[in-house]
Parts: structure tokens; sequence; C-alpha cells
């Protein structure tokens, strides 16, 4: 049987499946496996679901969405706000560590001088 | 404590491109009281070179931290040389220095832990009405969010006991600092005391101020970093 793919699914699918194999590389050599682990499954997700779209219609109808676009886009917008609240909190995090950085830096100076 | 010499009372200062206002600051304050803390904020202008000559304690941060930051370095440094009082203090000229003795004498005489100044309880001079109008709101979101029952917010002229000031460990880098105080006064169960106080808009401090649009910023800040648990 003939794949019947669209260009943007012959260009998409094989980079997604690089990655894929990419993450499965990294996992194998042990450094950070479990996040390694995590991105090999999700690209393997989106290759799948860009190869057979009706895969994420099957997935919307079990969660009563309806359409398969409708569910992929309330995915990225849950991503997408856990990502930027992730992000915000590692920002704050390292944010303090300069500060303390800088302060112990002054406080030492100061007390440095005055011996 | 029944009585204070001016040498226990430290005054901090955060400094940020202060050139024009630092020296008339550091004049009123210097003869009354000798322990004046200037924390430069890593100005780009020329604080620093104003500063070296100052007979008042001169940290330098080495990059740009905030106010808030500022602060706290200048308060960890006072407790370090051994201050029974700390008092914040703009350095934009905002504040009058012969208000010190009255801001303190609550806490000298064990009255109370921290004392806040209050420019609605005491005066205002050339304050614009929207500045007004966005500090009263301010006061309703503090009420709210940090469940506490002050007059006035965002004022950065206080005095701290030496307990208190070492209760005090600021996170907010930024402005939302002043915020973040009231907050810990609460979650420490120190005793706070409104003092009346005079705060005198100028053209120079309404443009080196922050923006009465800041408070949106700050508000969002103080929500953000609550929901990420910081």
């Amino acid at each position: 049987m003939m794949l019947q793919l669209n260009l943007f699914q012959w260009i998409v699918v094989p980079v997604l499946l690089l990655f894929f194999l990419h993450s499965l590389v990294l996992m194998t050599r042990g450094t950070n496996w479990r996040n390694a682990g995590v991105r090999a499954i999700l690209w393997l997700v989106a290759a799948a679901t860009v190869f057979q779209p009706k895969i994420t219609i099957s997935f919307a109808r079990v969660l009563g969405i309806g359409r398969g676009t409708d569910l992929v886009l309330y995915l990225f917008i849950i991503a997408s706000l856990c990502t930027a609240f992730y992000f915000y909190g590692r920002v704050v995090k390292l944010e303090s560590a300069i500060t303390v950085l800088v302060r112990e830096s002054v406080l030492q100076d100061a007390a440095n001088t005055k011996t | 404590m029944t009585s204070l010499q001016p040498g226990k009372i430290f005054i901090v200062i955060a400094a940020y491109n202060e050139q024009s206002r630092i020296c008339a600051v550091l004049n009123s304050l210097l003869p009354n009281y000798p322990n004046v803390v200037v924390v430069n904020d890593a100005s780009t202008d020329r604080t620093a070179t104003i500063l070296k000559d100052s007979a008042a304690y001169v940290l330098h941060h080495c990059v740009n931290r905030g106010q808030g930051a500022a602060l706290q370095t200048g308060i960890e440094f006072a407790l370090l040389q051994g201050a029974d009082v700390v008092v914040t203090f703009d350095a934009d000229g905002q504040h009058d220095a012969g208000e010190i003795s009255r801001l303190v004498a609550p806490i000298v005489a064990g009255e109370c832990d921290v004392t806040l100044g209050s420019r609605f309880l005491g005066r205002t001079e050339g304050m614009p009405l929207f500045r007004k109008v966005v500090l009263k709101l301010g006061i309703v979101f503090t009420r709210l969010f940090s469940r506490i029952r002050v007059t006035d917010i965002h004022n950065g002229f206080r005095a701290f006991s030496r307990h208190a000031a070492s209760c005090i460990h600021l996170q907010m880098d930024r402005m939302a600092h002043a915020s973040e105080i009231l907050d810990q006064i609460r979650q420490n169960g120190l005793r706070y005391r409104e003092v009346p106080v005079t705060i005198r808009y100028t053209a120079y401090s309404l443009e080196k101020g922050q923006s009465s649009w800041n408070a949106i910023k700050i508000a969002l800040e103080l929500v953000l970093r609550r929901g990420v648990g910081q």
C-alpha cells in the first residue's frame, strides 16, 4: 500500500524521528536518562500524531472534546503555561542567587577593609 | 532599651544614579547620625565618585540588583556593625532627616519592633492626584493580600529594632520589597506602629522614583512569586 503523505508530513515526520533517535542515544549514554526518556516519548507522540492525525481525533472523542485540533490546542496551552511558570521560577531562583553572591562579596570586602 | 546613642542608629540608603541628590541627603543626615550606610546599587552616573570622599559607609553592588536587594545588604551590614536601630531612608530627598528621632522613639522606648512612616497620617507636599489614587488602591490590595492594616504602603521611611531587622530577609530584589516587608512583619509577629511623616514630591523625585504604573507590575510580581512558591 502506497503511503499517502503530504509534503508537511514528509518533512516533519523524519525530523521528529531523528529527534526521537537522538533522545534514545542520550538515554543509552546514561546522563540525565529520565529527561532524555521523557523527550523521546514526546518526539514519538508528535511524530505519530503528524503521521496519523486521526490518533488525536480518537483521543479527543474519548475526552468529549470533538475535534483533534482542539485537543492539540488545549494541550499546547497547558504545556506553554507550565513551561512559563517553570522558567519564571528558575529565573527567580537565579536572580536570588546572583543577589546573594553580590551581597556576600560586598560584605566580605567591607570586612576585609575593616581588618 | 530606654535611651539610645545616635551612634547605635544606622541609616540605610539604597542609591541608584543619585548623583544630583545624594550629597544633600547625606549632609542632612551625617551631622546628627554618624552611621549612614549607602549602598550604591551599581550606579552608572557619578554617584560612586561623589561617595568616594563621604563620611558615610559606602558599599558598592557590582551588579544592579534593585532597591530591595540594596536595602537588605545595608541592613545586614548595619547589623554586623552592631546597630540597635536600623532606619531605611530614600536617596532622592523625599524624606526629612529631622523626623528620624520621632520615627525611632517608639522603638527606643520598647513599645514596638518596627515603625512605618505614613504620609497619610502625616503630610505630603506636591503629591500628584494619580499617585494618591494608586497608593490608596495599593493599601486596599495590601490589606487583602498581606492581611496587615496600614495607612500607607511603599513608604521607604521605616525603622527597625535590631531584633526586627534580623528577622527581615528580603527576597524581592526590586520595588515589591515594600510589600514583602509588611508580609514579614506579620509572619514574624513583629509589633509595628505607624508614625506620621512628611513626604516631599519634587520634579526630581517624581522623575527618579517609580512610575505609578509600576504598581500593576508590583502587584503582578507579588502574585506570580506566590504562585511559584518563591
